[in-house]
């Protein structure tokens, strides 16, 4: 009888705490209904106000309609944006003082979407982000984690550029402060030291070019003067994708697209050449590569131990702070076989959007509309030593983008558009976990090989994205 | 008195043999302790140093002390706020713990359904085992559906419930070996089972209790993933991920993190020191317990 | 009269269903924070893992075991799998070894004992995490600068960076942090030791190696055990050390079962494969303790 009251008892209980936890799972569609109604309130009353401000010049003097916002804005952003988020945010108190910013940091790129994944999953989404351009953007927008911008009316501030990551379905959700170049970094102080010269005339425009110049260096006394920070996802992969972006894409546009319709495979010779070429810049390197940090690679630069490194020219600002006065120089990526197929890479980046998790989405979007401004981005860029996307937008350019404005001003090289930054979730830590296994002595060919069935793996797990990738996809 | 001047003589006699021996083992151990201790040394020469010079000569001696890094540190980590978070979560979830846990045990050990309750009992000790990454993705959408996501009772309310398991264990067995009679005459007195609890057996189980106060303690302070997960707000920041996420913001400055990092221990440090004796005895005892 | 009887026993009755009642609304608050927090989310886990959820979307469908299945020939799971393994071994071995060491060692200094033994029991507070992220800076700063110097190659080369390293300077780096907790154990232990047992010994002229094969070492029996078993279970569920340390790498050389977790939840998106992933490393865990309880219980009761 005891027994069977028992059984009872945490039957019943068992019964209640499901119940309770279904119960929560009804409240949890509430929030996304509020977020629907709220999203379109949101665009009427925005929709409204957009009316209102065409009527006014629009831009920095937005704060003057007489809307008076207050709060803090969450910004998911990576550790070098606080400075010129700081930044903007100080010139945008001087209309709104109630306003304040408040970051929540990512490390690298796999971290920002695993902690989006992470916030997306608990209903946390932070009001503001920065990331890279394209990466997942389309994604978010697509599945309503994104609001559109339109109504801001500032994608006519942009300069001339390739928006076709930033847009979903023709309407913009995101929009780029700078306009990014994935360049080779090079330690001119270093190079003079050594007796080494490199300038606009004569900087190396093919790999046979970029593999004879770090063999002079060596014989100049520098034993490894490229370096790569292994055991970092973001700096053990910025070759390849810069090779991916020169030279893969250079041959076939389409290529990634073709990987996920089956038209292609990583296991392709194409591909297994980027890591043969690869290999060549293996010799330069210091034997301790897989393990070195980002903060390893960076006492190596400054203190001269190496003296090239592949990444984004936004890691500039980085380098600034730890050394403001060094004379560093951005080389075009020189990875392709002949000088004539050489390109400058480069695009929109750093976009910021507002999430459908802004507490305050007015706010969110009256902030972005500034930071869209002139006096925004020029605060903004000012700060991050990054070359703005905003027309009219002047600053002092840091002297590292001396070749590379040089370069691009006079249109010497074609650009080469960061075709596509979507990737399927987890293609970047498969790509550095190859990189990783490349760098330790495994053999390009069966890198490769599981690099393409891991890449396969991804494909089988999430069909849906694949399928609207490919819907989606414009072949060039 | 007797038995130090035993020592003494016992001391004379010792064979050459004995004494290289002994200094053999103090020269082991000595070597123990500088291996143990080497890490806290790089730690604090490399946070006293300015950014380049943590970064490209990190073995050396500061050229000069730069103890405006832990002023820095302090400022950039939020230390107050974390620090206050951290014992927030801390001792609220102990105390938990300990009242619903206790309590719980009690009723297990001495109720008079002894089947229907070894059957709860059982249910708990099952849970010992499960691993936290088991159930990942099913606890972060629980914690989502309870609202209890981004928030510090979220947090205490879990680990009050995750280390449930091994406290009812640890108290219960601590009950049973504890002699009827003392209760029996509590009960005779007519002392309901809430009265006996607090004035009779809370007291005795003292030594039980601070076992789990310092297993569960160090557990919750220094726990990394959790936290990780389920806490998003910068001013909702425990130690453990203002360590970790330090690194992340304040990239290549490792004087800056080394100094963030000897400013984050020092309190756990100090707890210990103050109270070693209870925890290497409370370590002792819920190991030889378990 | 024969009414009244009734009553108290009616009211006896009450009072009894009273008190029951009673007690089970004073366990009622442990058992449901338990309910809700532990078990609730392991059967939900075992749910998920027979579907194909992605971890964010609400629509998922059920593939029944195709999950475990595949996890029987996926390479990417077999390998921090095996990882794990090898570094539950070692770490079993090396924590009793060092952590017996270090107690017989500690309790022979004449002069400092407490000093010594606290010293060696402070790494055991620190963070996993943190520990991790100091170590990876020593292997890096330290270790290469002093490999350097010696002339050793290996060595001078970041012992992180290689792939037969990295695993192994875990488990060193583990030992680190724990050695002091396990030592604890042993300590006490020791103290539990009758000393008439070591008189007798010394009667019977039984000294040195001898006296601790066969006196203090099967009386250690359930410090031993107790030992044993831990060393293996937190093996098992580590995670942060080993992130921080090498971060899994150089590839996946490093990479353990808990770390592959919570990739396959998070960053990969597979969430349904990640929960039974966790499932199997339960059902590991559980398997092991109660193989490993069996054995030693076995073998203290023969000590005896």
């Amino acid at each position: 009888m005891k027994k069977k009251l028992g059984m009872l008892v945490i039957a019943a209980l068992m019964a209640t705490t499901i119940c309770g936890c279904s119960g929560g799972g009804q409240t949890e569609s509430k929030p996304a209904e509020t977020q629907a109604t709220q999203k379109a309130e949101t665009q009427a009353a925005s929709g409204a106000e957009s009316a209102e401000s065409t009527e006014s010049t629009g831009g920095a003097d937005s704060g003057e309609d007489g809307i008076d916002y207050s709060g803090t804005i969450t910004m998911f952003c990576g550790t070098e944006d606080t400075k010129p988020f700081d930044a903007v945010m100080a010139e945008y108190q001087k209309l709104h003082p109630d306003v304040n910013i408040e970051y929540i940091i990512w490390e690298n790129v796999t971290d920002f979407e695993t902690m989006m994944t992470n916030y997306i999953a608990t209903n946390t989404l932070p009001d503001m982000y920065r990331g890279q351009v394209g990466v997942v953007q389309q994604q978010y927008a697509m599945e309503g984690y994104l609001l559109p911008l339109d109504d801001l009316d500032i994608e006519g501030n942009l300069v001339n550029g390739d928006t076709s990551l930033i847009k979903y379905k023709g309407s913009l959700y995101s929009f780029p402060m700078t306009i990014a170049y994935s360049v080779t970094f090079c330690n001119n102080d270093k190079l003079k030291e050594l007796g080494i010269d490199v300038s606009y005339e004569n900087y190396p425009r093919c790999m046979d070019e970029f593999v004879e110049l770090l063999q002079k260096c060596r014989e100049a006394g520098c034993e490894y003067p490229f370096s790569v920070a292994g055991s970092d996802t973001s700096s053990c992969t910025a070759w390849p994708f810069q090779y991916i972006y020169q030279v893969l894409y250079g041959g076939n546009p389409n290529f990634y697209a073709d990987v996920l319709s089956g038209k292609a495979n990583w296991s392709d010779p194409e591909f297994v050449k980027m890591f043969e070429e690869y290999d060549r810049l293996r010799e330069y390197m210091a034997p301790d590569t897989a393990a070195k940090t980002t903060d390893g690679q960076k006492a190596d630069f400054i203190s001269g131990d190496a003296i090239f490194f592949s990444q984004t020219a936004s890691s500039l600002s980085g380098l600034r702070n730890l050394d403001p006065d060094m004379d560093i120089l951005m080389l075009p990526s020189c990875f392709t076989e002949k000088p004539e197929d050489q390109t400058l890479i480069g695009g929109f980046d750093d976009g910021i959007s507002v999430t459908t998790g802004a507490k305050n989405p007015e706010l969110c979007k009256d902030f972005l509309k500034f930071i869209a401004s002139k006096e925004g981005c020029e605060a903004y860029c000012s700060n991050s030593a990054c070359v703005p996307t905003v027309k009219g937008a002047e600053i002092d350019s840091d002297p590292a983008f001396r070749i590379i404005l040089e370069i691009a001003s006079k249109g010497d090289l074609p650009n080469s558009a960061i075709l596509s930054r979507q990737w399927i979730s987890g293609f970047k830590e498969l790509l550095k976990t190859g990189c990783q296994n490349w760098l330790v002595g495994e053999d390009p060919a069966s890198v490769v090989d599981k690099i393409s069935t891991e890449h396969t793996r991804l494909m089988d797990a999430s069909p849906d994205w694949v399928e609207n990738f490919l819907a989606d996809y414009e072949y060039k | 008195m007797r038995a130090k001047k035993n020592e003494d003589i016992v001391m004379n006699k010792r064979s050459p043999r004995r004494v290289f021996s002994e200094v053999f083992v103090t020269l082991i151990m000595t070597v123990f302790v500088l291996i143990i201790l080497y890490p806290f040394i790089v730690m604090l020469l490399v946070s006293l140093k300015d950014t380049k010079e943590a970064l490209v000569s990190p073995n050396s001696i500061p050229d000069r002390l730069m103890w405006e890094n832990y002023l820095k540190a302090w400022k950039s980590m939020n230390y107050p706020k974390v620090f206050a978070n951290t014992v927030y979560v801390t001792a609220a979830s102990l105390v938990g713990i300990i009242l619903f846990s206790g309590i719980c045990s009690y009723v297990i050990a001495w109720s008079r359904h002894k089947k229907f309750y070894n059957g709860i009992y059982l249910l708990f000790i099952c849970g010992i085992m499960i691993p936290f990454y088991t159930a990942l993705v099913p606890l972060t959408k629980l914690m989502t559906n309870l609202h209890l996501n981004n928030s510090l009772t979220g947090m205490i309310l879990f680990y009050i419930g995750r280390n449930m398991p091994m406290a009812v264990f640890l108290y219960t067995g601590f009950i049973r070996s504890v002699s009827v009679e003392i209760l029996e005459a509590g009960r005779v007195d007519g002392a309901d089972v809430w009265k006996l609890y607090w004035k009779i057996m809370f007291p005795i189980m003292k030594p039980i209790t601070s076992t789990i106060l310092v297993l569960d303690a160090l557990g919750i302070w220094n726990d990394y993933l959790f936290p990780k997960i389920m806490l998003i707000g910068k001013d909702l920041r425990t130690i453990t991920l203002a360590q970790a996420y330090f690194k992340g913001e304040n990239s290549g400055m490792m004087n800056l993190t080394f100094a963030a990092y000897i400013l984050t221990i020092i309190p756990v440090i100090l707890f210990y020191f103050a109270f070693q004796k209870n925890i290497v005895e409370g370590v002792a005892a819920g190991a030889v317990k378990g | 009269m024969k009414d009244k009887l009734n009553v108290n026993q009616f009211q006896a009755k009450q009072n009894r269903r009273r008190a029951a009642v009673i007690e089970f609304l004073l366990v009622l608050p442990a058992l449901a924070l338990y309910f809700v927090f532990v078990v609730y989310p392991l059967f939900d886990g075992i749910f998920y893992s027979m579907t194909d959820w992605d971890g964010v979307r609400k629509t998922f469908h059920f593939i029944g075991l195709k999950n475990y299945v595949d996890i029987m020939h996926d390479q990417y799971v077999l390998e921090p799998l095996r990882n794990t393994f090898i570094y539950a071994f070692f770490n079993t071995i090396f924590l009793n070894i060092l952590g017996l060491l270090m107690a017989i060692g500690a309790e022979s200094v004449r002069r400092g004992r407490n000093v010594f033994r606290a010293l060696l029991y402070i790494p055991s507070v620190l963070s996993a995490i943190l520990v991790g992220f100091v170590f990876n800076f020593i292997f890096d700063k330290s270790i290469g600068a002093l490999g350097q110097k010696l002339g050793i190659e290996v060595m001078a080369n970041n012992l992180l960076g290689s792939k037969s390293f990295a695993l192994a300077m875990g488990i060193l780096v583990t030992s680190w942090k724990s050695a002091g907790w396990y030592m604890v154990v042993y300590i006490a232990g020791l103290h539990n030791i009758d000393q008439s047992l070591y008189d007798a010994a010394s009667v019977d002229g039984v000294t040195g190696w001898k006296r601790f094969r066969y006196v203090t070492f099967p009386l250690l029996a359930p410090s031993f055990t107790i030992n044993m078993v831990l060393a293996v279970e937190r093996s098992f569920k580590q995670y942060d050390l080993i992130y921080a340390l090498t971060g899994g790498g150089p590839g996946r050389a490093s990479e353990l079962i808990s770390m592959t977790i919570y990739n396959e939840s998070f960053t990969n998106k597979r969430a349904g494969y990640g929960t039974a992933l966790g499932v199997i490393l339960f059902l590991i865990i559980v398997a092991i303790t109660l193989f490993q309880m069996k054995v030693l219980r076995k073998r203290e009761e023969d000590a005896r």
